[in-house]
């Protein structure tokens, strides 16, 4: 590797960390209504609990929501080989939002602890699922495994359409709450309830990038380095369910996210792994600060950010598509 | 040959028979109503089969004492906690799914052969398609129209489709007055002298229950813009720091009770959590009814101005209920069941300041 490259990965990783870092601190700072720095540290004003039992978790929780994402979605993308994959296409988030309709369903919705194991469990059944169903004559294929994912996604949103209509109307509510994905309610719990899955999704694909990358290459050079392709994609896939349901089961399904970082951090670092995996977690983390503080300022009242998600994701993904075409094709 | 002479004329006389039985019901005489939409309709002056796919319109027939008409109703009108009190057999009718959830199974409705359709008045195009669709007269209704906060022309409308006009009246009135005694004080309290309110919707804390015309009513200052559609819209908490509301009312049906908001931390440092000023009394089912109206807004006004009203709330609302649908004691017992708080006594308590 010649001199200036590694120069500029050491501006690169500056970069990296300085950003999230910045738009954090811009988060807590802006809101609908100003609060006086002094105020901050005075037990008894309003500011103190707005800065640290409001915006401080809903920031750690949109940071750790777009670090999963950002990671997931860009090691499955390279794993797979495939621009398209993110963990809800594998039906990760059908899963877990099926769970956590069930779990609603049998014991209402006081008994907070019982819907995230829930909804980590399920969306664990619904990747085992897509794996099976993506197994084709002894072994896996990434247009295969796609295709399962749709199917897998399709079953599970089936389902929970079923269960809302089944249910009382009340419990439907929390549901639909659910399943739409909601940053406004999140305090210190919710963040507690993530964090320990999260950073184990996240440190497992840290620690496996270079055999992500080497998966990358595709299975016969992968299996010509020495490497037991099956068993590490399903690990890698593992993993990545890991670290989505860990935040999914708190927030709900928030969408684009998982897609779009990705592409946004190939089209800044490209796709060298050793910066691309951990790159993908600061520009996720990045890209939730920047959409949760549009959808709690822009409005009178709260938008969800899941809507604010799509509608910055959707053009920003159509201008990056255009940008590297020759890339994919 | 002869046989299939027979057979053919036997099949011309049922059908001319069921002719001549068609013109026979076609003579009725029609009554033309304007439903709460605008919608003109004609509905046959003997109506004998109603389907009410609207909790509002079945609080108003079972008040107008049609209970045995009704041969359809929607989900939410069966599982309602007053209906189901007032009208244990209200299980034994048909479901045919609501509007709201979308499960409305019109084949069921046209199952029923009704003679009226009640709905509600949210949505006039349901109406209109139901209508043709299978040929039923559909009437929308509502207790709180837009703009004119509440109004009792819902029973005028419907009590002059099933024939009970006068029942009507008397109830309308007798609920007019029961009003008046408290929109005559509080319409003249001085904005800046009004509590700022957060009526919370009945299944998330953090969102407001739009529909909560009982609150102006009676005489605070809602949070909630009663002018917006829909049943309600997300706040932060950061919003309800800033806002700061005097009162916060939950609803009296839902699981969400007072201690979820006073035992939270986050919230301590709104007024209300702070002056103990949560309550959970609001009566409302998928919508609201008569009684339950003036009985929240008479409630409200008590907790808002408790120096200003000297009345027994428990006492005048099992009178209401005991008016329009026959029952006694019907508050005592929903207050016990679903734990609804206590409203301030006028003389003892003093508001803290």
């Amino acid at each position: 590797m010649s001199r200036p490259q590694i120069q500029k990965n050491h501006l690169n990783s500056l970069f990296f960390v300085f950003l999230p870092a910045l738009l954090f601190i811009t988060y807590l700072s802006i809101g609908k209504y100003y609060i006086s720095p002094l105020s901050v540290f005075n037990k008894d004003s309003i500011g103190d609990t707005i800065i640290f039992d409001i915006r401080l978790p809903r920031a750690v929780e949109a940071m750790l929501f777009g670090a999963c994402m950002g990671i997931s979605g860009a090691s499955l993308q390279t794993t797979l080989r495939n621009p398209l994959v993110s963990p809800y296409i594998l039906g990760i988030s059908s899963g877990a939002a099926f769970g956590a309709a069930l779990s609603i369903a049998f014991f209402g919705t006081g008994y907070f602890l019982f819907t995230q194991p829930s909804a980590v469990l399920w969306s664990l059944i619904a990747i085992f699922l897509t794996l099976s169903l993506s197994r084709f004559r002894g072994h896996y294929s990434s247009v295969s495994l796609v295709l399962a994912g749709i199917i897998v996604s399709a079953l599970f949103s089936g389902l929970l359409a079923l269960i809302q209509i089944l249910i009382e109307p009340e419990k439907t509510h929390t549901i639909v709450a659910w399943t739409v994905g909601r940053l406004h309610t999140v305090g210190w719990r919710d963040v507690a309830t993530s964090t320990p899955l999260a950073i184990l999704g996240i440190l497992g694909l840290l620690i496996f990038r270079w055999r992500i990358f080497l998966l990358s290459m595709g299975d016969e050079e992968a299996k010509s380095l020495g490497i037991d392709v099956e068993k590490e994609r399903i690990l890698v896939v593992f993993f990545a369910s890991i670290a989505t349901a860990s935040v999914v089961s708190v927030v709900g399904i928030i969408g684009w996210v998982c897609l779009i970082s990705p592409h946004i951090t190939r089209f800044i670092v490209g796709s060298a792994p050793q910066i691309f995996l951990p790159a993908s977690i600061s520009v996720g983390a990045s890209f939730m600060l920047i959409a949760d503080l549009i959808s709690r300022t822009i409005w009178t009242f709260e938008i969800p950010v899941g809507i604010i998600t799509t509608l910055v994701g959707a053009p920003l993904f159509l201008y990056l598509m255009r940008r590297a075409m020759h890339e994919w094709s | 040959m002869k046989r299939l002479i027979l057979f053919f004329l036997l099949i011309l006389s049922i059908l001319v028979a069921g002719c001549l039985n068609e013109k026979k019901s076609k003579k009725e005489t029609k009554i033309k109503i304007i439903d709460q939409m605008g919608r003109k309709v004609e509905v046959s002056g003997k109506v004998e089969r109603i389907v009410s796919l609207w909790p509002e319109a079945t609080r108003v027939l079972l008040a107008l004492g049609v209970k045995d008409k009704i041969v359809g109703l929607d989900s939410y009108s069966r599982t309602c906690p007053i209906l189901t009190r007032v009208f244990p057999k209200i299980k034994n009718i048909p479901d045919v799914g609501s509007s709201i959830s979308g499960t409305l199974s019109v084949e069921k409705i046209a199952q029923l052969k009704p003679d009226i359709i009640f709905t509600w008045a949210y949505d006039p195009e349901l109406a209109d398609k139901l209508q043709k669709s299978l040929g039923v007269p559909v009437v929308c209704v509502r207790m709180h129209p837009p703009k004119k906060m509440i109004s009792f022309d819902m029973l005028t409308i419907i009590g002059k489709c099933v024939g009970k006009e006068s029942r009507a009246e008397e109830i309308k009135n007798y609920l007019e007055q029961k009003l008046f005694k408290i929109t005559s004080v509080t319409s003249k309290i001085p904005d800046s002298k009004k509590p700022k309110v957060y009526p919370v919707d009945p299944r998330d804390l953090l969102k407001i229950l739009a529909r909560s015309e009982y609150v102006n009513l009676a005489g605070g200052r809602n949070l909630a813009d009663v002018s917006r559609k829909g049943m309600g819209y997300t706040v932060s908490l950061e919003d309800l720091l800033y806002w700061n509301p005097d009162v916060i009312i939950l609803s009296g049906f839902a699981k969400l009770k007072p201690q979820d908001i006073l035992k939270n931390s986050r919230w301590q440092k709104i007024k209300a959590v702070k002056q103990g000023k949560v309550y959970k009394l609001m009566l409302g089912w998928v919508g609201y009814g008569p009684a339950m109206s003036v009985i929240n807004v008479m409630n409200a006004a008590k907790v808002f101005y408790p120096d200003r009203f000297d009345f027994d709330l428990e006492k005048e609302a099992n009178e209401i209920f005991k008016f329009v649908y026959g029952i006694e004691n019907l508050y005592t017992e929903l207050k016990n069941t679903y734990r609804l708080s206590d409203v301030p006594p006028s003389n003892s308590e003093k508001p803290s300041k």
